[in-house]
């Protein structure tokens, strides 16, 4: 299964930066939730700007219009301002997007707790990142330094504990009912 | 031959016919092509032919592109006409001329002595049989024979002429020498009572000129000397103030019409064009034109000379503005461009399209698109050239 463009990634004036500020801002905004959701659903984190021109995610062939590398650089400049995409580096060759929130992280995790019955017990987090139950959860595999803040999250959200912080064998959460 | 020539018309683009004359339309033929003997192609197509009781006329009636081509009935030797046949669904109207000379020629131009003109089947039995009655009839020179005849007559009582036959009466009376004198002098003294009044109203005018006398009198003065056909170079100036103000009015009034058709704006170069066109003669000057646009203003006309951003200039009515042009953008989506409900019915809008739809000139149709771009109803695709859309990134 392939992502679905949404009806306005079909439409010309969606791929030339609009005059109109007022409207150009609607336009970076759209375009930076389609990149979000679309390296979402790719698994994409890292994000070399000009190779990406040649996707079909700034190509569209079918209507033979193409996002610009200044467009783009636009696109990704207005995402860093709303969080959800970091320069590596200064020259804006390469960005890091950021799928999810820490706030997304912490829900998704603690539906799933509740969803599988984890309520209420400790879990390892080698358990809950890397066991093959969790092999088709979006979480699978994540990084430990950010499950840390997603933890760090949960915590003050009151809906978990951590334990044994920063030993990674050991570190393990409690979900607690609320 | 080059036997046309370009035929006068009236300010409002119709054929100026000789009143004097008495010059009137005799027949009239639509969809008309001209050819060239018998030649089998030509360029001349869809004309109309007007045949008065003095000239033929070839017309084209594109609106915009009106011109009249005649050639005056003295000049046609022969008319004959031949119907349809089988493989020839258009009747023909041939005409033998002899060479005109001493004209500004014009298209059509035929090298064969004869002109074949088809028109619709049928017509040409009209159009001949009334060409050929005005052969015969020769009204041309109907006028020529009268007027000879009104010369011979005012020649026998009035000037030179005049003179010459009392002399002859008088001779026969015997006071030849006496009444040859006193004509003659009567004449001189009349001439010279003339030249003096002109000199002496011409001098009084020149000194109302310097003098910080009234406006309105100076005026009045200027006017009556016109009429009595003494137009002193600075009349134009005297009466400056109120040439202007009257050709404002005159304009404000002659646009009034053609702003309302164009939706309230008028890029100044067709306004311009459009009167002198009706003005006929007398032409204004561009420099007149536009002293007269800032005019407007002051003197309560509620048009207002704007230059857009584009650079063009246009006369607008104060009242209609920019609005008229956003409705026809809003208009022209809301029919043609699709629905913003289903984001794949959208459609690219052009100027030219616009501008052919809403019945405005594409300059103003671009600048009425860029408007629109503006107030954010419309976005752009930069591809190869510019069109655009219904605005489907429209914040909040």
């Amino acid at each position: 299964m392939s992502f679905s463009f949404p009806s306005y990634h079909n439409l010309p004036p969606f791929y030339t930066l609009q005059p109109n500020l007022e409207t150009q801002t609607k336009q970076l905004e759209m375009w930076g939730s389609l990149v979000q959701s679309y390296c979402r659903f790719n698994k994409i984190t890292h994000f070399p700007v000009g190779d990406m021109l040649s996707n079909d995610l700034f190509h569209n062939k079918s209507i033979s219009r193409q996002v610009t590398i200044d467009m783009a650089r636009a696109i990704i400049d207005f995402m860093v301002s709303h969080g959800t995409a970091q320069w590596e580096g200064k020259e804006k060759l390469r960005a890091t997007i950021v799928l999810r929130t820490l706030d997304d992280w912490a829900d998704i995790i603690y539906n799933w707790a509740y969803r599988v019955g984890n309520v209420g017990t400790v879990v390892t987090a080698f358990e809950l990142l890397e066991s093959d139950e969790s092999k088709n959860e979006e979480f699978y595999k994540m990084d430990r330094a950010l499950f840390r803040r997603v933890m760090g999250v949960l915590e003050k959200q009151g809906k978990a504990r951590l334990f044994n912080a920063g030993d990674e064998s050991k570190e393990g959460v409690k979900f607690v009912e609320k | 031959m080059n036997n046309f020539a370009v035929a006068g018309i009236d300010g409002y683009g119709g054929l100026v016919l000789d009143k004097n004359d008495n010059e009137t339309i005799i027949h009239k033929s639509f969809h008309v092509n001209l050819y060239d003997g018998e030649d089998n192609r030509t360029e001349h197509r869809n004309l109309a032919a007007i045949a008065t009781t003095h000239r033929l006329v070839i017309a084209n009636e594109d609106p915009g592109k009106v011109v009249y081509y005649e050639v005056p009935l003295s000049f046609v030797t022969s008319v004959t006409s031949k119907g349809r046949a089988l493989f020839r669904k258009h009747g023909r109207v041939y005409l033998t001329m002899t060479t005109r000379t001493g004209h500004q020629p014009a298209f059509p131009d035929t090298r064969k002595d004869q002109l074949m003109i088809t028109l619709h089947d049928q017509d040409e039995a009209k159009l001949a049989d009334k060409i050929s009655k005005a052969l015969e009839e020769k009204a041309w020179t109907l006028a020529e024979r009268t007027r000879k005849e009104q010369r011979a007559a005012y020649d026998r009582v009035y000037g030179i002429g005049g003179i010459k036959n009392r002399q002859q009466q008088q001779a026969k009376s015997g006071d030849a020498l006496l009444g040859a004198f006193d004509d003659l002098t009567t004449l001189m003294k009349e001439a010279q009572r003339l030249a003096d009044m002109a000199k002496t109203l011409q001098t009084q005018q020149a000194a109302a000129q310097q003098s910080d006398g009234n406006d309105r009198d100076k005026e009045e003065l200027a006017s009556m000397l016109a009429t009595a056909g003494l137009v002193s170079p600075v009349t134009k100036d005297v009466s400056r103030d109120s040439y202007y103000t009257d050709l404002a009015r005159q304009l404000a009034g002659f646009l009034a019409g053609p702003l309302k058709e164009a939706k309230g704006m008028l890029q100044v170069v067709d306004a311009y064009a459009m009167y002198n066109r009706a003005r006929g003669t007398a032409l204004v000057t561009s420099d007149d034109f536009m002293a007269v646009l800032r005019l407007f203003p002051e003197l309560g006309i509620p048009i207002e000379t704007v230059r857009l951003s584009s650079g063009v200039s246009v006369v607008q009515d104060s009242a209609v503005g920019t609005t008229a042009l956003l409705e026809a953008v809003e208009g022209y989506l809301a029919r043609f461009a699709g629905s913003m409900e289903d984001l794949s019915t959208l459609t690219p809008v052009t100027a030219a399209a616009l501008a052919e739809e809403a019945g405005v000139t594409p300059i103003l149709a671009k600048e009425a698109l860029l408007l629109a771009e503006k107030k954010g109803l419309v976005c752009r695709d930069d591809h190869v050239g510019v069109a655009f859309y219904s605005n489907f990134m429209r914040g909040g």
